[in-house]
């Protein structure tokens, strides 16, 4: 390195460090003295070449940090979090969600009047309190299939306070379908409607857990009893469960699965904050959750 | 940054404000890497800044639809992540979690860097800072041991490239006051990090 005892700015022809540091930036109003002056001066040139070193060594300083894990997690991570923040505040139910409640009961008993082994039960284990509703578009919400019907029924909705229908209160929900179908579900603050979202017939999701051992535990509870559930270890320490549950089913599983402070790392349906899905409730799905441990 | 860029943003956050929720996923897309960065630049430390950028982006879901248009989103946005970073920067101080600094009483220009005289330094864990030693670079350190406001500056000009003007918008301080302190903490490294690493 130089003779640092005269540094640049010393001399009193020499721009301040503070000019030659805004001249490296593009930010120096009299770029083209500081330019000539460049040419002339080693000490100077020195400085700049410096600056030019550092910025090159702190781009691949902050790229080293970057983090991709967590980038590409953060959105699933937020939706969750949003939706925690919205059932916090616990808005009331929405007029037609009350209307729907109404029809889910109804819906209920028709269930089981027709469910083919009358031992089987309809597990219409009530939802969290906290937790908006869970919609099947297929179970007759389109007003053009001519019937209604909503499931689960909101543990804490009076059937009787509910108001009579008006087809003006399902608009929205109807609507929701025609949306922009590849937006996602965070919700939002003016948000008209939310896009449904549709559950294939395999799903596999993959859950990071603080703890597999107690994970373990509460994915047993959250399951349906009658539900046949497989277990397997893979060879890096994760977890594999297997089991055959209805669409409606396994959105409650998966809510509660976050609500136990599962992270859900895969993007696909149902996730645990998407309130309105396609297709019918009743449908059976093979689902594969694989737990992670942090 | 491009006209385009801030035309995009526009649309997006209007999509969002009318009720297109992947307008804002969108969103987080686009930012969320580059949050990271800053954040990480001026915490130095991944859980801090993974707090941080999701606390920040929760924030903008919040206040979107208040915002006006008055600055570019990126501006806004990394205003954010700046104010929420120096909070979580000077909490872990009062808590004594981050080792400091000798040298920012001959730097300070405002009463951040006084603050940081005021605080007394106290002992890290001792296992936080042998993985510190072993995990960061000499770079990182002595990036670490910046005044907050040099490292500041520092990080938005090298992440972001950003103009000065933005810098003194986002940081509400004037132009000439990021002028002054980019080249100081320019200088600081220079004394620091490249005297002893030049060896
Ligand atoms: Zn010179």
């Amino acid at each position: 390195m130089k003779d640092d005892k005269r540094e640049s700015g010393d001399d009193l022809h020499c721009p301040s460090r503070e000019a030659l540091s805004a001249y490296f930036d593009g930010e120096a109003p009299d770029a083209s003295s500081i330019a000539e002056h460049l040419d002339e001066c080693p000490e100077c040139s020195e400085r700049l070449k410096y600056f030019a070193g550092l910025a090159a060594d702190l781009k691949s300083e902050f790229q080293k940090r970057s983090d991709e894990t967590f980038t590409r997690n953060l959105p699933n991570v937020l939706r969750r979090k949003i939706r925690k923040n919205a059932s916090a505040r616990s808005t009331p139910f929405p007029l037609f969600l009350k209307v729907a409640a109404m029809f889910a009961a109804a819906a209920v008993v028709i269930i089981s009047l027709i469910s083919e082994n009358p031992n089987d039960e309809p597990s219409v284990s009530p939802p969290s309190k906290s937790i908006d509703p869970i919609v099947f578009l297929g179970d007759g919400l389109e007003p053009d299939k001519g019937r209604l019907t909503f499931l689960p029924v909101p543990s804490d909705t009076t059937l009787f306070e509910s108001p009579p229908i008006n087809a003006s209160d399902l608009t929205p929900v109807a609507t929701a379908r025609h949306t922009d179908s590849r937006a996602s579900s965070f919700p939002t603050k003016n948000a008209p409607a939310e896009n449904p979202e549709s559950i294939t017939r395999s799903v596999r999701q993959t859950w990071s857990v603080a703890n597999l051992e107690s994970a373990i535990v509460k994915f047993k509870k959250a399951v349906p009893v009658k539900a046949k559930l497989s277990e397997r270890r893979d060879g890096g320490g994760n977890l594999i469960l297997n089991v055959v549950l209805t669409k409606k089913e396994l959105a409650e599983l998966v809510r509660k699965c976050a609500d136990a402070g599962f992270d859900l790392l895969s993007p696909a349906q149902p996730q645990p904050e998407q309130r309105i899905f396609r297709g019918d409730s009743t449908s059976k799905v093979s689902y594969t959750a694989v737990l992670v441990p942090k | 940054m491009s006209e385009n860029v801030k035309e995009r943003d526009f649309e997006l956050i209007e999509r969002f404000t009318t009720g297109n929720a992947g307008a804002f996923e969108r969103l987080v897309e686009l930012y969320a890497a580059r949050a990271y960065q800053i954040a990480y630049g001026l915490l130095g430390n991944r859980q801090d800044a993974e707090e941080v950028v999701q606390d920040a982006f929760l924030k903008a879901h919040k206040k979107l639809p208040e915002f006006r248009g008055d600055s570019s989103f990126s501006t806004w946005f990394y205003r954010i992540i700046t104010n929420l970073s120096r909070n979580r920067y000077h909490w872990n101080r009062r808590r004594g979690a981050e080792v400091n600094i000798s040298m920012s009483a001959s730097f300070s220009d405002d009463a951040d860097a006084k603050l940081e005289m005021e605080i007394p330094d106290k002992a890290l864990n001792p296992q936080v800072l042998l993985q510190r030693k072993e995990t960061e670079s000499a770079l990182e350190r002595s990036l670490r041991a910046l005044p907050e406001n040099l490292r500041e500056v520092l990080v938005l000009r090298h992440t972001e490239e950003m103009s000065y003007a933005e810098m003194a918008s986002m940081l509400g301080c004037e132009l000439g006051t990021v002028k002054s302190r980019l080249a100081r903490a320019r200088e600081v490294l220079r004394k620091n990090y490249y005297a002893t690493d030049a060896g």
